[in-house]
C-alpha cells in the first residue's frame, strides 16, 4: 500500500466513524449523528418527600435495537425504586423515593442504554426531604357513653383538624369541636377557641388499619382527655374513622386537607338533635362570597313542629379560616352557632357548637352549575338516621340504600324509578332477598336545590327527600379523589315520622367484575338496648379482598353488645357478595358474619363474645364505591339491627400522603 | 261606611303574596302527611286497661326496638311499646308486674304483629307521658331539664 492509498483508507475510516457507518451501536465519546443518546426527558421534581412518587421518562435516540433503558440510582439500596426497572424509550416509569432520608439528603438517578451499557443519561439529582406534617380533617357522630346526665347516653358530634408527621406517626397539633348538646360543662368545646390537640400518635399497618390517638386539653373527653379513633385508610388521603376508646362510639370520615378559603356555591346537609334530644336534620344551598354567606335556602325536619320546614331563606357571615382551616359561621336566620373546617376548596365539615343542641355534617361546592332535572341520572343512594332517630315522631332508627334511574327529565316534575332496601326498627320494606320497587317524582332547580317525592308506603315511612346537587367534579365520600364517583347530591329525609341524611352518586358500572380487589368498609349499627347497659350503637371498620373471608377489622362497642370489651381490635368479617341477577348493581350477599376475635385464637379469649350474623344488601355505584344496608328482620332480640355504610376500593399499600 | 283597612280582596292578595313560593322552594304538602308503619295519628287513639304481666326493658323476639309492657286485658295480651329509655332519668316510668295500668295510644300492625304505641301510662293516680301527640318520644333529657318549646328564632330552632 503506497502512501496515497494509505491516506485514502485513513480518510475513509475517519469519515465512516463520524457518520456512524462503522456499525458502532453507540460509541462513547463525543456524540455523533448516529450514536445512541439517552436523555431523561421527564425528570422527577428537584425535591421529593420520603416515599413520595413521581413519573419519570427516558428518551433514547439512534438505538436500532430499541433496547430502552435500565434505571439506577445512588446511594445504592438507599435511593428508592423504579417500576418497571427497565423501560422502553418514552415509556412512563414510577420512581418512589426512599423511605428514609439518605446520607447527604440527595439521590442521583441515571438511565443507561440497554443496548450499550456504556451510554447513560446525564444524572439527575433529587433532594429527599422528610415529609412535612400533613393536616387531616375528621368528622363523626354517634352515641356517647360518658356524661349520662339524664341516665341515658347522648348523641354527640365531633369535628376537627389534626396534623400528623408521617415519618414518625406523631401528632404535632390540631384543634377540634366536641358537642353532646347536654349543656353539661366540658362536653361542648369552649368557644371560640375549641379544644386544642396537643399530641398523639397515628399507628397503622400497611393495609391502613390502626388507631389515631388525640391528646386534647379537655380532660372531660375520651379517656382523661385523650381520644382514640379507630382508622381504616382507603388510600393515602382518606380514611373511615370511628371513636374507639370506650367513651363513645361513632362513625365518620378523615380526609387530607388542602387549606383554601371557602368560596362559591355550596350544598349542605347536617344531622343532630334539638334541645329536647329529638332528632333534627337540615339541608339546602348557600353561597360564600368573601366573608359573606348569602342566598341560603334551607329545609329542616322538625320533630317539635311535627312537620318539615321547607325553603327557608338564611344569610350571615363567616370568619376567615385559621391555620388549621377552622372558622365560624354567624347566622341569626339559621339560628345555630356553627363552626366549619376546610377540607378543600369545595368541601367543608360543619358542626353546631351550641351547648344545648348538636349536629354535624358537610357542605360541598356546586361548581359552575346550573342544574336541572337532567342533572340527575342513574344513581346509587344511601341514607340513615342518626342514633337518636328513635326520638322522631315515629320513633324510628332506620337506614336505606338503593339505585334509581330517571326519566321524563324535560318535564317538571321529572320521574324516577328505583329498587331499594330499607330497614325501620327491624321492619323491612321488602322481604329479603327481594328489593322493594319504588317510584316517584323529583325536581331540581337551577341552584341545585331540589326534592324527591316517593310513592307512599313503597319504602315504608320514606316519602319526601331534600336533594341538593354537588359539583360534578367532587367525590362526596372521598373529596381528594378527583377521578371516580364524581358528582351527585346530598340527601335529607324530610318526612314527619323520620329523619336522616345521606348521599346519591352516579351509577357508572353495574358490572360485578368491577367489584373485585381490596376494599375498606365501615358501618354505623343500631341495635336493641343491651342487657349490660343502656346503649344501642356499635361501629366497625375493616378491610380485605373480595370475597371477604375473615377480613380484619375493628369494632367500637362501649355498650357491650358483643361482650365486655369496649374496643375490639382483632375482629374478622366474612361475606360473599352474590350479584342479584334480576337487578344488576345489587348484591344479596351471604350474611355478614362479624366475629369479634380470630377463629381458634391462642390462647382462647378470657371474655366470651357474641358473634353477629346480619343479612345485608349492597348497591354498586362502580367498582370504586358501594353502599350497604342491614336487611335484617326483627326476629329476635339479638338481631334487631339497623346499619348503613360504604364499601370503598382501596389503594394499597397505605404509605404517606403524596405531595400535591 | 269606612272600609276596614284590609278587605277580603286585600286578604286574598296578601295570602297570594305569602303563599307565592320561589321557583326553587319545596312544597311541604306531601311531607307533612305521616306515612309508614310507625306514623302516629292522634285521632285514632284509644285507651286500654289491664294488668301488667311483663315489664321488658328490651324487646323480646319479634318486637320492635325499645322497652315494652305486656298488658293483660279482657280481650287478651297487648304488646305496649314504650320506646327507648322510659325507665331512665327524672320522672321515669315506675311500673311493676301486677300493676293495673291504663295506657293511651294507637294500635299499629308492624311486621305482621299488633303493637300498641303508647302515649301515656297511668299507674295508680300517676300519669306518665311517654310520647307527645305527634308520637315523638319524651326523652329523658327532656324530662331531666324540663325543656320547653324553643322561643328562639331561626331555621334550626
Amino acid at each position: 500500500m503506497n502512501r496515497r492509498t494509505l491516506w485514502m483508507v485513513l480518510m475513509f475510516a475517519s469519515i465512516a466513524s463520524v457518520a456512524g457507518l462503522n456499525g458502532c451501536e453507540g460509541c462513547s465519546g463525543t456524540p455523533g449523528a448516529g450514536e445512541i443518546k439517552v436523555v431523561i426527558s421527564t425528570a422527577p421534581p428537584a425535591k421529593m418527600e420520603t416515599k413520595g412518587t413521581a413519573t419519570i421518562v427516558a428518551t433514547v435516540s439512534n438505538d436500532k435495537k430499541n433496547g430502552g433503558v435500565t434505571w439506577s440510582c445512588t446511594p445504592v439500596n438507599a435511593c428508592g425504586s423504579f417500576v418497571p426497572p427497565q423501560s422502553a424509550s418514552g415509556a412512563n416509569v414510577t420512581y418512589t423515593a426512599p423511605p428514609a432520608v439518605p446520607a447527604g439528603n440527595t439521590v442521583t438517578i441515571t438511565a443507561t442504554s440497554v443496548t450499550n451499557d456504556k451510554i447513560s443519561s446525564t444524572p439527575v439529582s433529587v433532594t429527599i426531604l422528610a415529609p412535612s406534617p400533613e393536616t387531616f380533617i375528621f368528622d363523626l357522630n354517634g352515641l356517647e357513653e360518658l356524661n349520662q346526665k339524664a341516665g341515658v347516653p347522648n348523641f354527640y358530634a365531633l369535628a376537627g383538624a389534626v396534623t400528623i408527621d408521617f415519618t414518625t406517626g406523631a401528632v404535632t397539633g390540631g384543634e377540634q369541636d366536641y358537642n353532646d348538646g347536654s349543656g353539661v360543662a366540658g362536653f361542648t368545646s369552649p368557644q371560640p377557641q375549641g379544644d386544642s390537640i396537643t399530641g398523639g400518635t397515628l399507628s397503622i399497618n400497611s393495609n391502613g388499619q390502626g388507631t389515631l390517638t388525640l391528646i386534647t386539653n379537655n380532660s372531660n373527653l375520651g379517656v382523661k382527655g385523650t381520644e382514640t379513633l379507630g382508622v381504616q385508610f382507603v388510600n393515602n388521603k382518606h380514611a373511615l374513622v370511628m371513636q374507639f376508646d370506650g367513651s363513645a362510639t361513632s362513625s365518620g370520615s378523615m380526609d387530607l386537607q388542602t387549606l383554601t378559603a371557602p368560596s362559591g356555591n355550596f350544598s349542605f346537609a347536617i344531622t343532630g338533635v334539638d334541645k329536647k334530644f329529638n332528632p333534627k336534620v337540615a339541608g339546602g344551598v348557600f353561597t360564600i362570597s368573601g366573608l359573606n354567606l348569602q342566598n341560603g335556602t334551607a329545609d329542616t325536619d322538625n320533630t317539635e313542629a311535627g312537620s318539615p320546614s321547607l325553603g327557608n331563606p338564611f344569610s350571615g357571615t363567616i370568619s376567615a379560616p385559621d391555620a388549621f382551616g377552622r372558622g365560624s359561621v354567624t347566622s341569626a336566620s339559621f339560628g345555630a352557632a356553627l363552626n366549619y373546617y376546610v377540607v378543600g376548596a369545595e368541601v367543608l365539615r360543619l358542626i353546631i357548637v351550641d351547648t344545648t343542641d348538636s349536629a354535624v355534617g358537610s357542605a360541598y361546592g356546586q361548581g359552575a352549575g346550573p342544574f336541572s332535572n337532567a342533572s340527575l341520572g342513574s344513581s346509587v343512594f344511601a341514607i340513615e338516621s342518626n342514633c337518636y332517630g328513635f326520638n322522631s315522631s315515629g320513633g324510628i332508627l332506620w337506614a336505606a340504600a338503593g339505585q334509581l334511574t330517571t326519566s321524563n327529565t324535560g318535564a317538571s316534575p321529572a320521574d324516577f324509578s328505583a329498587i331499594a332496601d330499607e330497614n325501620e326498627n327491624g321492619s323491612l320494606a321488602s322481604v329479603p332477598p327481594a328489593a322493594a320497587s319504588v317510584a316517584g317524582t323529583y325536581t331540581i332547580a337551577g341552584n341545585g336545590y331540589g326534592s324527591m317525592t316517593v310513592t307512599p308506603t313503597a319504602l315504608q315511612s320514606v316519602s319526601f327527600l331534600g336533594v341538593y346537587m354537588v359539583d360534578t367534579k367532587i367525590n362526596i365520600n372521598d373529596p381528594n379523589n378527583t377521578a371516580t364517583d364524581l358528582g351527585g347530591a346530598l340527601l335529607v329525609d324530610l318526612d314527619s315520622t323520620l329523619d336522616g341524611v345521606g348521599f346519591l352518586v352516579p351509577q357508572t358500572s353495574t358490572s360485578s367484575a368491577k367489584f373485585t380487589g381490596d376494599y375498606a368498609f365501615g358501618a354505623q349499627d343500631f341495635t336493641s338496648i343491651t342487657p349490660t347497659g343502656n346503649g344501642f350503637e356499635f361501629d366497625f371498620v375493616g378491610q380485605g379482598a373480595t370475597p371477604f373471608s375473615s377480613a380484619p377489622g375493628l369494632i367500637s362497642d362501649p355498650f357491650g353488645i358483643f361482650g365486655k370489651t369496649a374496643t375490639i381490635s382483632n375482629a374478622t368479617f366474612s361475606m360473599t357478595p352474590s350479584a342479584d341477577a334480576g337487578n344488576p348493581g345489587r348484591y344479596t350477599p351471604s350474611p355478614l358474619t362479624i366475629t369479634p376475635q380470630p377463629p381458634n385464637p391462642t390462647p382462647p379469649p378470657a371474655i366470651s363474645y357474641n358473634p353477629f350474623e346480619l343479612a345485608t344488601a349492597i348497591y354498586q355505584a362502580d367498582g370504586g364505591l358501594l353502599v350497604w344496608v342491614d336487611d335484617n328482620l326483627s326476629t329476635d332480640n339479638v338481631t334487631v339491627s339497623i346499619f348503613g355504610g360504604t364499601i370503598q376500593q382501596q389503594t394499597l399499600p397505605i404509605t404517606t400522603p403524596t405531595i400535591p | 261606611m269606612r272600609r276596614p283597612p284590609f278587605g277580603l280582596g286585600s286578604l286574598t292578595l296578601l295570602a297570594a303574596v305569602f303563599l307565592a313560593i320561589p321557583a326553587s322552594a319545596q312544597t311541604a304538602s306531601v311531607a307533612a302527611r305521616p306515612v309508614g308503619p310507625f306514623a302516629y295519628d292522634v285521632t285514632k287513639e284509644t285507651t286500654i286497661d289491664g294488668t301488667v304481666s311483663s315489664v321488658l326493658s328490651k324487646p323480646a323476639a319479634g318486637m320492635i326496638l325499645g322497652a315494652h309492657l305486656l298488658v293483660t286485658t279482657s280481650s287478651g295480651t297487648v304488646d305496649a311499646s314504650l320506646g327507648m329509655f322510659p325507665f331512665a332519668g327524672k320522672g321515669a316510668l315506675s311500673v311493676q308486674e301486677g300493676n293495673w295500668v291504663a295506657v293511651t295510644g294507637v294500635m299499629k300492625t308492624i311486621n305482621g304483629k299488633e303493637v300498641f304505641l303508647v302515649r301515656t301510662v297511668k299507674v295508680g293516680n300517676e300519669i306518665y307521658p311517654i310520647r307527645d301527640e305527634r308520637g315523638a318520644i319524651i326523652t329523658p333529657q327532656e324530662r331531666e331539664s324540663g325543656i320547653q318549646a324553643s322561643a328562639e328564632k331561626g331555621i334550626w330552632r
